[in-house]
């Protein structure tokens, strides 16, 4: 069943008195409960799209659908909620809240939904394996601990599709694998949507299938074996 | 939400405890000023209120036909006279009249105080004594009126006026109305030192201080008046009574203005404690905005202070702003954040103020109560804070905050998403 829908999506925008395409008529279908991987060389487009997913970019032209839902035509409120409901970030800087502790930053996105939501910040701590440092705020914290900060925030509202820009791109290459083990877990037991743009071929290699953005164009659509070939 | 905000503003605690302080003081002048209102005004209509109830009216006849100087001189012919309190006590509301009645000849007084004994010339005044009932120190010493020594009151005033001038400056001792009450002293009518060469020889009498009031004229000593209608009988035989003035007494103090009202139309002049006070409030609230005006530039310079450091904050928080946007705050969640620490701020600023006024209303009152000289009815506190005005000045502070943080607040909510994440 097609979770996200793009069709056609192009992006432009405007540097100074220069017209910059950053997506070039990106047409692609992502099933529910995929892990998808977004590679390509820097400043080809790719954070670009995975923003357009997650609703805090909208494209120039053409439409993105997540269970139908045109978020092209969404209020920014709207989109305030799908992001709430549906979306859990996670970024290559982590962007937690260095003045709040662990625990309160995953429990920040609570802050903003709407609905009763079963899950706990310290349970989520601890699915991450970070019960022990609950009240640690992220600066005693090591990168592969902030990154499982993030991803518990990510987590916390029980979002179905995940949204990773670079997740490992910050971590050496032994805590990056933990990362890409502990989202694949995730992604299993939960069965979330998991979308990641990588540089990495050692996080592609773990998801069912890879597209590759060249120059804002979709290059391929290939599972690991057939991107590495 | 709450919790976000004040973690926030720990955070940024040298900022925050900036902003605080201007708030602070903002508030604390504010509260400051008004107590010192409260206080002022406490304080005189007190005074006023002790020269006579507000159910008290008094009486007199068209100003320039009676006064000080014609009643010294005896030329008060145009005095109240008694059929002007007949028609007075005739009236609706009125529930007694108390007529004030003077010596009509020059008089005298002798007394011995520290030790020496000196003579002045003096007014004796004439009162019912029961409209000087509360202001008696010696009641046992007033029952029995008609005898020597007479009981006599003093001006309030007169002591203060001696505590005050004369004895600083003569390097004499100050006096308690306790220390006077209880002296007997010669009455001497019909002579006067001032004016040897139209005194009269005559018996002179004993009297004794009994009291001390706001209410009896400040040159001389009031004696009950039958005593004082006696010694005029017995200088003039055919001595009419008149009166200077005359107090009455109302039923309700609602009726205070329609008597006076009354009184007035029937050609007499009236003043009264309401009266008082009614011109004093309308003299004193023009002073009172005023002052009040002054500590609202103060707040609202407080309030640019929260402005502006909320516009630099959004600038500096534009990532964590964000993020938030990112985790699915809305444009209304990143303004209440904001709101929030403004009436954090504006909350913890005000309570500070008020901290600040009480603790500078104790400095105030300890070093300017001591320098006042000790007259009766000295406040006991120059500033007076009550509960309405506090709580109102900390839900100003509150809303003035939030109020000046609004436009920062907006401009934040209003970041686009991305862009704020790229910051």
């Amino acid at each position: 069943m097609t979770k996200i829908k793009l069709s056609n999506v192009s992006k432009s925008y405007t540097i100074g008195s220069e017209l910059v395409h950053a997506l070039h008529n990106i047409t692609l279908e992502i099933e529910e409960g995929e892990f998808l991987a977004i590679v390509g060389p820097s400043g080809s487009g790719k954070s670009t799209l995975l923003h357009m997913i997650g609703g805090l970019d909208a494209p120039t032209e053409g439409t993105i659908e997540v269970d139908g839902l045109d978020l092209g035509k969404q209020s920014d409120r709207k989109l305030s909620v799908y992001r709430s409901k549906k979306i859990g970030y996670i970024f290559q800087d982590f962007k937690l809240q260095s003045h709040l502790t662990a625990l309160e930053n995953v429990g920040i996105p609570q802050l903003f939904h709407k609905g009763k939501i079963n899950r706990q910040p310290k349970s989520m701590l601890k699915k991450v394996d970070l019960a022990d440092r609950i009240n640690h705020k992220p600066t005693e914290l090591s990168g592969g601990q902030r990154q499982r900060v993030a991803i518990a925030r990510a987590l916390i509202n029980k979002p179905e599709i995940i949204i990773a820009d670079e997740p490992t791109g910050n971590l050496d290459s032994v805590t990056g694998k933990n990362i890409i083990a502990l989202l694949k877990t995730v992604h299993k037991e939960e069965g979330i949507t998991l979308v990641v743009v990588t540089h990495d071929h050692n996080v592609a290699k773990h998801a069912d299938r890879i597209v590759e953005i060249k120059d804002g164009k979709l290059k391929k659509k290939n599972n690991f074996k057939k991107f590495m070939n | 939400m709450f919790l976000l905000a004040k973690k926030n503003l720990l955070a940024q605690k040298g900022r925050t405890i900036l902003t605080t302080i201007g708030v602070a003081i903002g508030t604390a002048s504010l509260l400051g000023i008004l107590a010192f209102s409260n206080g002022l005004r406490t304080a005189v209509i007190e005074s006023i209120t002790n020269k006579g109830s507000l159910t008290q009216l008094t009486v007199r006849p068209k100003a320039g036909e009676a006064g000080f100087l014609r009643s010294f001189t005896q030329l008060s012919e145009n005095s109240l006279k008694p059929e002007d309190l007949k028609k007075l006590q005739q009236l609706n509301h009125v529930e007694a009249t108390y007529p004030q009645i003077n010596y009509e000849n020059l008089s005298s007084l002798r007394i011995t105080l520290l030790g020496q004994s000196f003579q002045t010339d003096s007014m004796i005044f004439g009162l019912p004594f029961e409209l000087l009932e509360e202001d008696l120190i010696r009641p046992e010493l007033a029952n029995n009126s008609s005898e020597e020594p007479y009981p006599a009151i003093i001006s309030r005033r007169i002591v203060d006026l001696y505590n005050v001038t004369v004895a600083p400056t003569n390097s004499l001792p100050s006096f308690k109305e306790e220390d006077i009450s209880g002296i007997e002293f010669i009455v001497l009518p019909g002579q006067s030192t001032f004016l040897p060469q139209f005194s009269s020889e005559g018996p002179s009498r004993k009297a004794r201080v009994v009291g001390f009031s706001t209410k009896v004229d400040l040159v001389g000593i009031t004696l009950p008046i039958d005593v004082v209608r006696q010694l005029n009988q017995e200088a003039d035989p055919n001595y009419e009574e008149k009166y200077p003035k005359i107090f009455l007494e109302v039923d309700e103090e609602t009726n205070v203005p329609i008597v006076a009202e009354q009184i007035e139309s029937l050609g007499y002049i009236t003043s009264s404690a309401q009266e008082e006070i009614q011109i004093f409030e309308q003299n004193f609230r023009i002073i009172t905005v005023g002052l009040s005006m002054i500590s609202l530039i103060i707040l609202f310079v407080s309030g640019l202070t929260i402005a502006n450091t909320f516009l630099s904050a959004v600038n500096e928080r534009k990532e964590e702003i964000g993020i938030l946007r990112a985790v699915g705050a809305t444009r209304t969640h990143i303004q209440k954040i904001f709101l929030t620490e403004a009436a954090l701020l504006g909350l913890i600023g005000g309570i500070s103020g008020t901290i600040i006024a009480y603790l500078a209303g104790f400095a105030v009152d300890a070093i300017a109560l001591a320098s006042f000289p000790d007259v009766s009815h000295k406040p006991e506190t120059l500033l007076v804070y009550d509960l309405p005005t506090i709580i109102g000045i900390i839900i100003f502070a509150v809303i003035l905050s939030t109020v000046f943080a609004f436009i920062p607040a907006t401009r934040a909510a209003h970041l686009k998403p991305l862009e704020a994440l790229s910051e």
